[in-house]
């Protein structure tokens, strides 16, 4: 009977354990199920309308350079309500209800009072993990995850969510092989970004997963709340967490895309990155607009959106998923430490202190205040439902004139938004012509845009144009008027893909002034051979004898190798016998004899064969 | 003493030899027929090529001249072609014209200036068509980006007298051209004076450039008028320079007949 008994136990035992419930997280957890999305559709939370901070008014926890210090500023007054030193922070700021936590690297996660800045508590991770990223919300709680990687190596990483109250007591702790990205705290659940495909939504009170979406399309590399609502994704395609759930995982995500080549599509900070925990220079360089739930899917409100690189913002209209360029600004400071947009409008920082708004949609500076604070590296800005005072408004320059200016610009620690800038400058209907031609000859142009400029003009000139081409190489060579052709290299190569018959009696007239470079005739001549107009048949072979022994050119021959390919090709008898004199006579340059002996030799070669 | 004789006898062979030598091979350019000068011409060795040249220049012949200007447009090495162009330019025949204006613009900066000086002493005197041609060349010049250039098309104005010039003078007086300078001494007008004067004041230009050239202008019968005279005389006088006191001596002593006011007013300053 006993034993009877003991086998018994054992099964129910067993029995139990292959029922029990796999644990968050689980690999084996299966995603996408209707009850789950049924279960998470129940617990959508309400828009965030205000701010998350327990005082309800607007404020932004600026970061000090060395020493590091939390500075709570109000925008609606300019003033500063408290300071506290915060000098081994190596997080951003996290300000959720009553407190603003970050991570210190000696005290762990540390929460000040949001009212006083004063020290109020610090937990320390387990040891041997490492601090990713955060989450707060109005409750005050926090949503912290961590990780470590067991030998080293990422394969092996092991991370830990854990949920704290505002007391900094552990409501739970949950860990899990694989990787996770800093969560997403609600009202009513926490979502984790998981092994770049997942998200998994965790309960407030209890370790119990309620559901998790496994996206096909892209990863999820961001998660956010908005007033509109929750979504996440990646660079290549944003969901709305709505629509995933109405409509199941495999919904078409929103998109852009842009003919300007070197625009980064990065709509938040990447969740797994640990260089994110931080303030840093990535923060200046990102997509922003208000996400939108329609019935079309997700979208953008107004169909704006920003692109941030440093103190430079591009505005682009979305349709369709194409970005178009409208507006470009500079915002008048050394550098801005933060931007994050609220609404249809954009919040920035600078560096020294100062708070700004610009408009989304039309790139007008709405409102700015004076310096508040020097030295800035960073800033937590929450100012969910705050409207900026009525102040004098600035409209931005024309974009092409924006562009312009930001190549221009002589500061050299933003080369990526000068190319940016340039790349524009390319693509944007209008850019035209006169706009490029002026960049190659305007002596105020850095030498970057210059080069870019030249290289659209080459690669795509535009037969419209001509004109304006012709206008620059027709001035004359004059000491007396300080004047002479404009871009003849350029221009030719430009007048050569068009081959335009009206650029010859132009192009001759380079031919043969003595104040071309070398560089300059090998362009000309090219030019001329590519249009291949009979009229430069003569000047080539009057050339050809004028220099066949002219020293100049045995340090550079090749205007005169390709003169006589001119000739060659486009002369009749009359041209062949002087190319055949060039290569007998013991005058001519060697190297130009030789290579019309090879011509000539090829010729007979060929003639012979046939 | 034998030694010595031996030294003597070593070096008067040399030298009977060596002169024997160059006896034997002096070329005696002025009996070649025309053949034999182009194929010297066309040899190798450029000393002589450039010798057959210059002879080919000094005949007379159309067909010599057709020569040297065919050979200039077959094309030769710079120095050559630049002796060729200097014979061609010494039989001054409207016939190199054409071929004269092509190698005003050669690349070469003396092909340039010898091809100006050649058109320069082209005899005109049946042409006037050609003469206006040659001297608008010439002013076109003076923008040349090369300052020889537009110091021999200075030369050549000054020479020629071409007083259209006088205002493209100016401007590269104003760049600093000391050629621009002489040269308006023999076109310039009454803008030119005042400039000059006003230009005395100015450290940085060579105050003797600019008093040789109002000198070159007060002597001149076609400058004026007499109150001009007058005042670049004051101006002269009150110079404290030699080479102001020169140029009011000369003045005075050789100035045109017509302006004698003027130069009784030289020669009144000279005298306090």
């Amino acid at each position: 009977m006993k034993k009877y008994l003991l086998y018994v136990i054992t099964i129910i035992s067993l029995v139990s354990a292959a029922c029990k419930p796999l644990p968050p997280f689980h690999q084996d957890r299966e995603a996408n199920k209707s009850e789950q999305f049924s279960a998470i559709k129940n617990r959508l939370p309400d828009s965030v309308k205000t701010p998350l901070n327990s005082t309800g008014k607007p404020i932004i926890i600026m970061q000090t350079k060395m020493p590091r210090a939390a500075v709570c500023v109000s925008p609606e007054t300019g003033k500063v309500l408290w300071k506290t030193a915060t000098p081994s922070a190596v997080s951003r700021y996290t300000i959720s209800g009553t407190i603003v936590a970050y991570y210190d690297s000696k005290k762990g996660i540390t929460a000040l009072d949001i009212q006083t800045g004063n020290e109020l508590w610090t937990s320390k991770l387990k040891p041997g993990r490492e601090f990713l990223g955060m989450s707060g919300d109005q409750s005050g709680k926090l949503a912290v995850v961590s990780y470590s990687k067991q030998g080293g190596s990422a394969l092996n990483q092991i991370s830990e969510l854990t949920l704290l109250s505002s007391g900094g007591k552990v409501i739970y702790s949950v860990d899990t092989q694989g990787r996770m990205g800093w969560p997403l705290l609600s009202s009513r659940f926490i979502a984790v970004p998981y092994r770049s495909q997942y998200l998994v939504f965790m309960d407030l009170s209890k370790p119990i997963e309620i559901g998790r979406i496994h996206v096909k399309k892209g990863e999820v590399r961001f998660v956010k709340q908005t007033e509109n609502g929750i979504f996440f994704g990646d660079k290549s395609g944003t969901y709305s967490l709505a629509e995933v759930l109405k409509k199941g995982s495999d919904i078409k995500t929103l998109t852009v895309s842009s003919e300007i080549k070197n625009l980064e599509y990065k709509f938040a900070a990447d969740h797994y990155s640990s260089i994110m925990k931080d303030y840093s220079a990535y923060d200046l360089r990102m997509m922003h607009g208000n996400f939108i739930s329609t019935e079309k899917g997700t979208d953008f409100s107004g169909n704006s959106i920003v692109f941030n690189l440093f103190r430079y913002f591009f505005g682009f209209s979305v349709n369709n998923g194409k970005g178009v360029l409208k507006w470009a600004v500079r915002v008048e400071a050394e550098n801005l430490a933060a931007v994050e947009s609220f609404g249809d409008r954009l919040f920035y920082i600078t560096a020294s202190g100062a708070i700004g708004a610009l408009n989304i949609s039309s790139g007008e500076i709405i409102w700015k205040t004076e310096d508040i604070v020097e030295n800035i590296r960073g800033a937590t800005l929450d100012l969910n439902g705050f409207t900026p005072p009525a102040s004098s408004t600035t409209a931005p320059m024309s974009l092409l004139d924006s562009l312009t200016a930001v190549a221009n610009d002589v500061d050299t620690r933003f080369p990526l938004a000068k190319r940016f800038a340039i790349d524009a400058l390319a693509v944007v209907g209008g850019a035209g012509v006169a706009r490029l031609l002026s960049m190659i000859t305007d002596p105020r142009s850095s030498s970057e845009l210059k080069e870019k400029a030249e290289k659209d003009l080459i690669e795509r000139p535009d037969p419209k144009g001509l004109p304006l081409y012709l206008n620059l190489i027709s001035t004359s060579f004059d000491f007396i008027n300080k004047t002479r052709p404009k871009a003849i290299i350029v221009m030719s190569k430009v007048l050569a893909k068009l081959k335009s018959p009206e650029a010859v009696p132009l192009l001759l007239k380079l031919l043969v002034s003595p104040d071309i470079n070398i560089k300059e005739l090998n362009a000309v001549v090219e030019a001329l051979i590519e249009i291949g107009d009979q009229r430069a048949v003569r000047p080539f072979r009057e050339f050809l004898l004028a220099y066949r022994a002219d020293p100049e050119f045995a340090r550079d021959i090749h205007p005169l190798q390709k003169m006589a390919e001119g000739l060659f090709k486009m002369g009749k008898s009359a041209e062949r016998q002087v190319l055949t004199f060039l290569s007998e006579d013991p005058r001519t340059l060697p190297r130009l004899q030789e290579y019309i002996l090879r011509m000539l030799k090829k010729t007979r070669v060929s003639t012979a064969k046939k | 003493m034998r030694f010595k004789y031996l030294v003597l006898f070593v070096f008067l062979s040399i030298f009977v030899t060596s002169f024997s030598a160059a006896a034997q091979t002096k070329i005696r350019w002025n009996a070649l027929v025309e053949e034999d000068l182009v194929r010297f011409l066309l040899s190798n060795n450029m000393e002589e090529a450039q010798m057959a040249a210059k002879e080919l220049g000094k005949r007379k012949t159309q067909s010599s001249l057709d020569e040297l200007l065919g050979q200039l447009l077959l094309g030769h090495p710079p120095r050559l072609a630049i002796s060729i162009l200097e014979s061609a330019g010494s039989r001054k025949s409207p016939s190199a014209f054409k071929t004269f204006v092509y190698f005003t613009s050669h690349r070469n900066v003396n092909m340039r200036i010898t091809a100006l000086k050649a058109l320069a002493d082209i005899d005109t005197r049946k042409d006037q068509k050609m003469l206006a041609e040659i001297d608008s060349m010439i002013i076109r010049a003076l923008r040349d980006m090369n300052s020889g250039v537009r110091d021999t098309a200075a030369f050549l104005i000054g020479k020629r007298r071409i007083r259209t010039a006088e205002g493209d003078l100016l401007k590269l007086f104003n760049s600093g051209s000391k050629a621009a300078i002489d040269a308006l001494g023999y076109v310039g007008g009454i803008i030119t004076a005042r400039t000059f004067l006003i230009a005395l004041d100015n450290k940085k230009i060579s105050k003797e450039i600019l008093i040789s050239s109002l000198l070159t202008m007060l002597k001149r019968a076609d400058f004026g008028p007499e109150p001009v005279r007058i005042q670049i005389v004051k101006v002269l006088g009150a110079l404290n320079l030699p080479g102001a006191q020169d140029a009011l001596i000369k003045y005075h002593g050789t100035g045109p007949e017509k302006f004698g006011r003027s130069r009784r007013l030289a020669f009144k300053i000279l005298s306090r």
